[in-house]
């Protein structure tokens, strides 16, 4: 009877342990990844931010009218010497739609695509989720985008925030990791 | 099952839960560190953005439309701040109106991020030095701060006239 009830205790206790040790290497597994898609979010939203404000500081640059030649929420079309060749460019940074990117489990995921002079879209799948400009005037108030058709509206821009959100392509337990980012640049020729 | 056994399993049961609250303590540093660094990128990112908008204004009230000559006609020490009529940052037109100014950017992930400068004349020799005087060179002093980064955030940047 004895050596019986040691049987029970025993495999109760074995049990237990087993149990234990597989949730700790799911809790570990989910951790690890969750904690490598929010670094690589990081770096994703850490490279779009370098990209645009090494842009958006030279809007106008050599440009002696129309700098801006559309500014909306998710699209900016400006105009910049941005290679420094003498030559005017025209740059264009515009969201795409979810649409594009059904293959990815992340359902909100776009693709930030930069164009320059009018070629062909590029960009690749950084995660992007959300992404917004804002424009404000001289004196720091922000211009409607409705009033931002108008040329002469759009001559009023002297600065460019944006706010870019970034996550992970791939879920961890139905939850993306990301990261996000909110800048304002001023560029010297607006 | 004897003493020795009881007592070979409780250590046993002890040693590995002491494991696994090592585990759980390192992942949720790894977390923290984690969530520190995106606020630390937010965080500069929005510091960067008040000391551009800053310095983009004129150096002083008096230098606004006309130029000055001698220190002593620009702001006195101690009425570095929002001149009278300006009554929020809209109406900022000089660097030392963003003296003690403060504002609050909200992110939706890490939520407030509360950003204040200080500007005050320096030496324009040693620009490291506070000066008690008016001189041509002022030093605009950025902070921000969040629940999430560890430390305050401080950028500085210094403007001759």
């Amino acid at each position: 009877m004895s050596s019986l009830i040691d049987i029970i205790t025993a495999t109760f206790i074995g049990a237990i342990l087993i149990l234990m040790i597989i949730g700790i290497n799911f809790y570990i597994e989910n951790s690890s990844r969750e904690i490598t898609n929010a670094n690589i979010a990081q770096m994703n939203v850490k490279e779009i931010a370098e990209v645009l404000d090494y842009d958006l500081y030279k809007v106008g640059f050599r440009v002696p009218d129309s700098k801006i030649l559309i500014a909306d929420s998710t699209r900016l079309v400006f105009q910049s010497d941005i290679d420094n060749n003498g030559k005017i460019d025209t740059i264009e940074y515009v969201l795409g739609s979810p649409n594009e990117l059904t293959s990815t489990p992340n359902p909100k995921d776009r693709i930030l695509y930069r164009l320059m002079n009018n070629g062909p879209r590029r960009g690749s799948n950084l995660g992007v989720v959300d992404f917004k400009f804002t424009y404000y005037d001289s004196s720091n108030t922000v211009l409607s985008y409705s009033s931002l058709v108008s040329k002469t509206q759009r001559d009023r821009i002297k600065a460019i925030g944006y706010y870019v959100k970034v996550e992970s392509v791939f879920p961890v337990e139905g939850y993306y990791p990301g990261a996000e980012i909110k800048k304002t640049i001023r560029p010297k020729n607006l | 099952m004897n003493t020795g056994q009881t007592l070979l399993i409780t250590v046993g049961l002890l040693l590995f839960s002491i494991f696994i609250l090592t585990v759980y303590r390192t992942t949720t540093s790894r977390f923290a560190f984690a969530i520190a660094n995106e606020a630390l990128l937010s965080g500069t990112a929005i510091g960067q953005s008040l000391i551009d908008e800053i310095t983009l204004k004129s150096f002083d009230e008096k230098t606004v439309d006309k130029v000055v000559s001698v220190p002593d006609s620009l702001t006195p020490v101690n009425q570095l701040g929002p001149d009278s009529g300006e009554k929020d940052v809209t109406t900022y037109d000089d660097i030392d109106d963003y003296n003690n100014y403060e504002r609050t950017e909200t992110l939706s992930r890490l939520g407030n991020f509360k950003a204040w400068s200080k500007v005050y004349y320096v030496l324009p020799n040693s620009p490291d030095i506070k000066s008690g005087t008016r001189t041509f060179a002022k030093k605009i002093e950025v902070y921000v701060q969040n629940d999430f980064v560890t430390d305050t955030v401080k950028l500085y940047r210094i403007v001759t006239y």
